[in-house]
């Protein structure tokens, strides 16, 4: 600690010092459920079935990229803590309009669009499962396969995360911890039941609950692989050459591209100024779970078998993609612990499993919003959008505006998404496109900060790290640039058809473009509304932001 | 006046301010300006309570003695919840400007609040003050009429890892004028003081650190106390000291202190970026 005086070890704070809300382990688990294994990874893995990568080296080798994101983050971090983190990077580095522009689409807009995704993994993860071990199998297959089921769900999403926002950051650290625990708890349990299981009685099991609890065809075990392989089911666990495994890496990054998620947080965490521990927060949340994925492959595949597994993939999603009207023999998601949990004829311990097991999901779920919030009142305190959305209301500490701005058209988007309006499902990958286009440029900002912003980087803590005598920053940086850019060209000019959200999707252009007119609009309406105030936004971006 | 079923008491030492009802402006004398704000809070059925090296000037006069004297640059305060949802009206009213980033990422626990004709600025605490450990305190702001208990006044600076001068002469200010004992009544109240040490290690080790410190100060003859003063204040450092020992201590307590201080006790401080 700077500033020790020598006698009798006294120190130089100017005034009451402050505690902020997170530790660095709350980071941590926000970094953790950010990349969560069960809710994105799993619904990912399931989409999978048709490529020919193995997925445990691509989930290895994409996991190994990620790793230089989370040096980029980590660095941009130590040198800027603030609340809204990409917004206040880009802004500052390159400039407002390509900061406001990035910013809001990548943490604001495009939220509207997960909020869906995160219904669709609620209600496969929570409703469906435990409705149908209670018994009502119609309200499990309800909620699992219909429209309404799906936008009811959304709504919950939406309350559910809303009271996450207004509860605080202090509080929701604490909801965090708990479903942290549990979740760890809950999958260890999952664990072992694949560890001790076998796939004779996993068939059994299958077999025998699976129509009883949700309907599903008699003989469902080989009727699902018969209906995987119609579908065309082939993803292996292992294998594939190192061209088909980096196909794979731009579906698979929709689960793991997100260990820095907490950045526009890094404001309200103890410490931020701290390189290494930036670091190994988000570090430890990718290395943890990749090797939990790992684990998780290979016992699936010991017990469940992977072709089955990705056979009942298949069957599933190409009955939800609308590529086959027959109902699969399995008539819901294949939830891997629920698969599980078969292999116990106890209903009340399988309850429990998926009960715990959906802590994943809570405990993550305000990563939707949360992050958003800091991105729009960095914005409002730049006098980019009106004062009023970074109000909190008194009473209840609630964001309010802000809320609102994420909500509403957020039910939009998830109407939209649900009954599949003007195509909205294709577009599941656009949730991740345009936020790794915001990434890009946080990253150039990243690259270009040592000699951009050359006093600012001096006088940080990451000035001390380089490698043959460039910045660590810009060395990371211009990998994971590298990275990102073959990414986005997978995504957007999709060469092998296998992404469905590139230059030849109308609606994924469209929506994305609108978007970033949208962006540019306000951009440009607030800068000429602020000047017609006599305020320059010009002068703003010259100066870091207070904390 | 009735807040939350509780009674403000009255204010013996409010001085009266004649500026109040008139003009909103902030005065110059930062304590005129103290018992300004706590007046027209108490009119606002709102708990405000001073806590820092302006409370311990209330309560301490030795807080003016050559020795001990010290500049104080600005006010911090403590209310509760209920008065927490009036500041935004309260100290706009005041003519007090908010620090909007702060206060909207962090007002549930504490508000910065700027006096940009006076060039200062006002802290206020939420409900508990939370530095190193957190004290509570949102339940005993009825005891003083314009400050916190001399208890948790003393706790606010004992239970800080890394002290300041500051902070060192404050301790020292309120240890000479103010008996360690039972009570609250301008004494240190040693009964809740080895109440909430004896709940929390950390607490317990961070204050009796506190303890060996000012011992050291004064035996290092680093400030200039006669040998009187300096007895009395080192008798009553032992006498907390016992108390806080002898006090039973609870499971998570005993367990706790088998790991020690190998594990960090304590929350990290930060300074705050201020405009």
């Amino acid at each position: 600690m700077s500033g020790q005086t020598q006698e009798t070890s006294l120190f130089l704070r100017k005034a009451t010092g402050l505690v902020r809300s997170w530790s660095v382990f709350d980071a941590f688990i926000y970094a953790f459920f950010s990349i969560n294994l069960i809710t994105l990874g799993l619904y990912s893995f399931s989409q999978m079935y048709y490529f020919e990568g193995g997925l445990m080296p691509t989930l290895i080798v994409s996991g190994i990229f990620i790793i230089f994101e989370v040096v980029v983050y980590a660095a941009l971090i130590a040198v800027m803590p603030r609340a809204g983190g990409d917004y206040v990077w880009q802004s500052r580095i390159l400039g407002g309009g390509i900061g406001f522009v990035l910013a809001v689409t990548g943490w604001w807009f495009i939220l509207w669009l997960w909020v869906p995704l995160y219904a669709d993994m609620l209600r496969q993860l929570f409703f469906t499962p435990l409705l149908g071990i209670l018994g009502a199998t119609d309200a499990a297959l309800w909620f699992s396969n219909t429209a309404l089921g799906l936008f009811i769900t959304a709504v919950i999403v939406c309350i559910i995360v809303g009271i996450y926002i207004a509860i605080g950051m202090k509080w929701y650290s604490r909801i965090q911890k708990w479903c942290f625990w549990i979740s760890i708890v809950a999958l260890a349990i999952v664990l072992l039941f694949l560890l001790f299981g076998s796939n004779a009685r996993f068939q059994d099991g299958l077999n025998a609950q699976a129509p009883e609890l949700f309907g599903a065809a008699e003989n469902v075990y080989d009727e699902t692989i018969t209906a995987g392989q119609e579908a065309g089911a082939i993803a292996p666990l292992f294998g594939g050459t190192l061209g088909v495994i980096f196909l794979a890496i731009p579906y698979i990054v929709f689960f793991n591209l997100w260990p820095n998620w907490g950045a526009t947080l890094y404001g309200e965490v103890r410490g931020a100024t701290d390189f290494k521990r930036n670091f190994w927060g988000m570090g430890w949340a990718l290395i943890g779970t990749t090797i939990l994925g790992a684990v998780f492959f290979l016992l699936i595949s010991k017990t469940i078998t992977w072709d089955w597994y990705m056979n009942a993939n298949g069957a599933w999603w190409n009955y939800r993609w609308g590529y086959t009207e027959q109902t699969p023999p399995l008539p819901i998601w294949p939830y891997p612990a629920l698969l599980a949990v078969f292999m116990t004829p106890s209903r009340i311990l399988q309850f429990i499993v998926i009960l715990a097991m959906s802590a994943w999901w809570f405990g993550w779920s305000g990563t939707v919003f949360l992050s958003s919030t800091r991105v729009i009142f960095a914005a409002a305190f730049d006098r980019l959008l009106p004062e009023r959305v970074a109000e909190v209301d008194p009473r209840t500490r609630t964001p309010i505006w802000a809320l609102l701005l994420m909500v509403i058209p957020s039910l939009l988007v998830a109407a939209l998404f649900a009954w599949n309006i003007f195509d909205f499902q294709t577009l599941t990958l656009c949730s991740t496109l345009v936020i790794a286009v915001t990434y890009l440029g946080s990253t150039i900002a990243a690259i270009l900060l040592p000699w951009i912003k050359r006093d600012l980087y001096n006088a940080s803590p990451i000035a001390k790290y380089k490698i043959l005598g460039i910045p660590l920053i810009s060395v990371a940086g211009v990998i994971f640039g590298a990275f990102l850019g073959y990414l986005l060209y997978q995504w957007l000019i999709d060469p092998n058809g296998l992404y469905g959200i590139g230059l030849s999707n109308t609606s994924s252009v469209i929506y994305m473009l609108a978007m970033y007119l949208l962006a540019l609009g306000l951009y440009l309406g607030f800068r000429w509304y602020r000047r017609r105030e006599g305020i320059d936004i010009d002068k703003i971006y010259e100066e870091i932001p207070v904390e | 006046m009735a807040i939350g079923g509780r009674e403000q008491a009255p204010c013996p030492l409010i001085q009266p301010c004649t500026n109040w009802g008139k003009a909103m402006a902030t005065l110059a004398n930062l304590e005129d300006e103290m018992h300004r704000l706590i007046a027209a809070a108490q009119q606002e059925d709102i708990f405000l309570r001073v806590i820092g090296g302006l409370a311990v000037k209330v309560h301490s006069p030795h807080a003016s003695h050559r020795s001990l004297e010290r500049k104080y640059p600005d006010i911090d305060f403590v209310t509760d919840k209920a008065g927490a949802k009036k500041l935004l009206s309260f100290l706009a009213a005041m003519d007090y400007t908010p620090n909007k980033t702060f206060n909207t990422l962090s007002g549930d626990r504490r508000q910065l609040w700027y006096d940009e004709v006076q060039g200062r600025q006002i802290d206020v605490f939420i409900g508990d003050f939370t530095m190193c450990h957190t004290l509570p305190l949102a339940d005993r702001l009825e005891v003083e009429p314009l400050t916190i208990p001399l208890a948790e006044l003393f706790l606010s600076k004992a239970q800080i890892v890394e002290l300041n001068r500051k902070d060192i002469l404050d301790l020292l200010a309120l240890l000479l004028d103010h008996e360690v004992g039972t009570g609250d009544d301008e004494t240190i109240n040693s009964e809740l003081i080895s109440g909430l040490c004896s709940r929390d290690w950390g607490l317990y080790t961070t204050v009796s650190m506190t303890i060996q410190k000012l011992r050291g100060f004064l035996d290092e003859d680093q400030i200039d106390l006669d040998e009187e003063e300096a007895q009395t204040v080192k008798r009553r450092l032992t006498t907390l000291q016992k108390a806080m020992d002898e006090a039973p201590k609870t499971m998570a307590w005993k367990m706790r202190a088998r790991v020690g201080t190998r594990v960090r006790w304590y929350e990290e401080v930060e300074e705050v970026q201020r405009t």
